[in-house]
């Protein structure tokens, strides 16, 4: 074992004394060997990724601020900004108007998706040339496992350096990288000191990189579950630790599991590489349990259309839809079942839904439901059919309200039955 | 009830009733057999609900009265039996039936028949007679088309139709369609039709035996009941309107070829290994007296298969689901096939060389 530095409380005291300056990594902890019996988990995020293609092509635009997403006349919201914009406080998902409002010099461009998506392919490029088991998050984030080829390459700390090191060199990119044992913590890590940054979680000091991390750090806490961790005076990882399974069980259903074992450094899902692997699902855990089956139905209509638009964004189609029933005792069961022809529409993910729900016994009430898709595919071919129930319309129905969905939210149009009392 | 009959009397009953007996199922009385002895038959029936089976056999009956047994473990008793006198007896007082077959002896609990579901007679009012081996026929060129998915029951079923003193059976799960019409015995001059689940069509071209000559169809409005030998099936209709399958069925096309249904049959079989997984397409492009498939699988590999064809019109390509050709091809019995095509959007035909009274109609992929 070499020297081990330890990512503790006093992290950005540790971390102010190194610059982060452009193509040069900032190391902020060297070890050599992060534990035999861990994986060896690299996050890779691309820093500014869609700002930073633009500003390498066009070098007139590298030290000014930079905004992707489009002409600030438009109703989008920004896609990415480059550092020198953040500086003025634009941030993603911002409003264009309100970029340009804080900085009316900013260089307003569309996004060039085709172009992005081409970049990420000569990074992913490079990520396979360590291991096959790459899981690309989006154009510019990654998960790679590199736990079986140590051998090969050198420990994982000089497989993420050398993997910054050439996107820099062949790609004139920059990079923040984290290494850990699975992918919650490389994730975090690689957040930690950005831009450019890498970040090495070592294994034996896992709590103490933890503990001091605030809770909406962790995976899965959004805005709703970090306000009610507050309401419990709950604000670091180590608060959060303080809490027993079953309260946060009892608290948040089976998310509160999994920030149970998160909240330890606990991650085993794995890197999943390639199409076959890859699902797309979500669940909901009930404020109280339920029985109704028209309820839980709504519910299902609510998971189809949420499934079904990550589909569309992600532009897939899935061919197997799977369902999941946790009753009251947490004895779950799941179904599923294949289709006749790949889909990406919310009626026929709902309808699927509808009838596995049926074959699942309703007597005990249930705290939980989910849908997942699986078997994705991004083929496009599509079978025909004779007395069509109108497939076309519906694809044209659905194209129609996911760009309603696109310009105004997603909370701008949603049907019906899924408005809940208080919106009336 | 007490009978005595033999090891074979039992077991065509049961092996035919069994059928019915659905394996898995909420209501308990319906995993048993009913036996009814009555005027020195014994009756069997085994239901679903869905469909049932009735048949009998006979035996001479000592006692008249009935009993319901596990299907499975009477079956597998059945089939242990030794080739001897069988003395069958309901113990009197109890629900359990001893099986004497000398000097030993079996005895099954039983459930109460008043429990078993009572099928209901059907009137002799509309009936239909046809041979069985077109009545067979119908249902293997047919019934695989039908869909598997509940989704719209409808498309579970088979159309039956009498037109012009011919049934027509028609299936479809909207992809493909498969057409078939036959010849009937009986005048019948009622126009009429009904969807009958595809399982209970083939349940039935099952049970019907070679020496079975016709089959009789009992129809009302929301069941059907075949009769054919000492068997009998019930099955309920499934409800609703079946679409308008003429309307699809083109009148013309702009290519048109003749293939050896073999060489075909095999081409596709080899071109779907090579298919991309899940969708199993492949492509046929038909040029001048040759067709050739197409077929290419990222992980797999490709193929390329050429075929002798005769053709008229103009040279075209599509895509199929290879599955859907790959089982028309399986229930074809003549030696070429007549293939019809209009561009590579529209439905294509398939049907057999000089054989009016079948037509299968499939749907292409669109590819990019």
């Amino acid at each position: 074992m070499l020297k081990k530095f330890w990512i503790g409380k006093d992290l950005n005291k540790y971390f102010a004394g190194f610059p982060a300056k452009a193509n040069e990594c900032t190391v902020i902890k060297l070890s050599g060997d992060i534990g035999m019996e861990t994986r060896k988990i690299i996050h890779v995020d691309m820093d500014a990724f869609y700002a930073a293609v633009e500003q390498r092509d066009r070098p007139e635009l590298k030290g000014r601020p930079v905004v992707v997403g489009g002409s600030p006349q438009s109703r989008g919201v920004v896609s990415t900004a480059s550092y020198e914009a953040r500086k003025f406080g634009i941030h993603s998902a911002m409003p264009l108007a309100e970029a340009y409002r804080r900085c009316p010099s900013a260089v307003f461009l569309p996004v060039d998706g085709a172009k992005y998506k081409a970049v990420s392919k000569q990074i992913h490029k490079i990520f396979t040339g360590y291991t096959p088991l790459v899981e690309p998050l989006s154009l510019d984030e990654a998960f790679l496992d590199v736990s079986g080829s140590t051998l090969l390459f050198g420990s994982a700390p000089s497989i993420a350096r050398e993997i910054k090191a050439r996107i820099a060199a062949e790609l004139d990119l920059t990079a923040s990288v984290g290494v850990a044992g699975n992918k919650f913590l490389a994730k975090l890590a690689s957040d930690l000191r950005k831009p450019n940054g890498i970040v090495i979680v070592d294994p034996d000091r896992v709590q103490e990189f933890l503990d001091p991390l605030s809770v909406e750090r962790v995976w899965g806490v959004g805005i709703k579950t970090a306000q009610r961790l507050h309401g419990l005076n709950i604000k670091t990882v180590r608060d959060l630790r303080s809490l027993e399974e079953e309260r946060l069980a009892g608290l948040f259903g089976s998310l509160g599991s999994q920030l149970y074992l998160l909240a330890r450094g606990i991650d085993d899902r794995p890197v999943e590489s390639g199409r076959e692997a890859k699902s797309i699902g979500r669940e909901i855990t009930f404020d109280a349990d339920i029985r109704e089956r028209q309820a839980l139905e709504t519910i299902l209509l609510k998971l189809a259309v949420s499934v079904a638009r990550r589909l569309r964004q992600e532009a897939l189609k899935a061919r197997t839809v799977s369902l999941k029933i946790r009753y009251h005792d947490f004895r779950t069961v799941t179904r599923a079942r294949t289709l006749a022809a790949l889909t990406d529409l919310d009626q026929d993910i709902y309808q699927a839904a509808c009838d596995l729900l049926r074959e699942i016994s309703l007597r005990d009430p249930v705290r939980l439901a989910g849908i997942s898709l699986h078997n994705l595919s991004d083929q496009d071919d599509a079978q025909l059919s004779l007395f069509g129930e109108r497939s076309e319309e519906k694809e044209r129905l659905t194209r129609a309200i996911d760009a309603v969905k696109d310009k105004f939210g997603e909370g701008s149009i949603t049907r019906a039955r899924l408005l809940e009392p208080k919106d009336k | 009830m007490k009978i005595l009959c033999t090891r074979d009397n039992l077991l065509n009953g049961v092996q035919m009733v069994q059928r019915a007996v659905p394996s898995k199922n909420a209501l308990p009385i319906l995993s048993g057999i009913l036996l009814k002895a009555q005027n020195n038959r014994l009756y069997f029936t085994g239901t679903d609900l869905e469909m049932g089976i009735f048949c009998s056999t006979p035996v001479q009956v000592i006692e008249e009265g009935s009993a319901v047994l596990q299907a499975r473990i009477f079956s597998d008793l059945v089939r242990h039996l030794p080739d001897t006198t069988i003395e069958m007896e309901l113990i009197p007082g109890t629900k359990t039936v001893s099986i004497r077959y000398n000097p030993s002896e079996t005895s099954i609990n039983g459930m109460d028949p008043e429990e078993f579901p009572v099928i209901p007679e059907l009137d002799d009012n509309l009936t239909i007679r046809l041979r069985t081996q077109i009545f067979k026929h119908m249902v293997k060129q047919t019934a695989f088309a039908a869909a598997l998915d509940e989704n719209r029951p409808i498309f579970t079923g088979v159309l039956l139709a009498i037109e012009n003193s011919q049934l027509r059976m028609v299936a479809t799960d909207t992809h493909r369609l498969a057409y078939k019409t036959g010849v009937i015995e009986s005048t019948f001059e009622t126009a009429w039709q009904a969807i009958v689940p595809a399982k209970a069509l083939v349940e039935v071209s099952r049970l019907i035996k070679e020496e079975d000559e016709s089959i009789t169809l009992v129809l009302t409005d929301n069941q059907v009941l075949f009769r054919f030998g000492d068997t009998s099936v019930v099955s309920r209709l499934i409800e609703g309107q079946f679409p308008n399958y003429k309307q699809v069925i083109p009148s013309s096309c702009k290519t048109k070829l003749r293939v050896g249904t073999k060489a075909f049959a095999e081409a596709v079989e080899r071109a779907s290994l090579l298919a991309r997984e899940g969708s199993n397409i492949i492509k046929l492009k038909i040029q001048d007296n040759v067709m050739v498939i197409t077929s290419n699988s990222p992980d797999l590999g490709k193929s390329y298969e050429e075929i002798d064809i005769e053709n008229q019109g103009e040279e075209t390509q599509i895509a199929f689901n290879s599955r859907y050709l790959s089982d028309v091809l399986k229930v074809i019995e003549t030696d070429e096939i007549l293939i019809e095509l209009t561009g590579s959007l529209s439905p294509g035909i398939i049907r057999p060389l000089e054989a009016e009274n079948y037509l299968y109609l499939i749907l292409p992929v669109r590819t990019n």
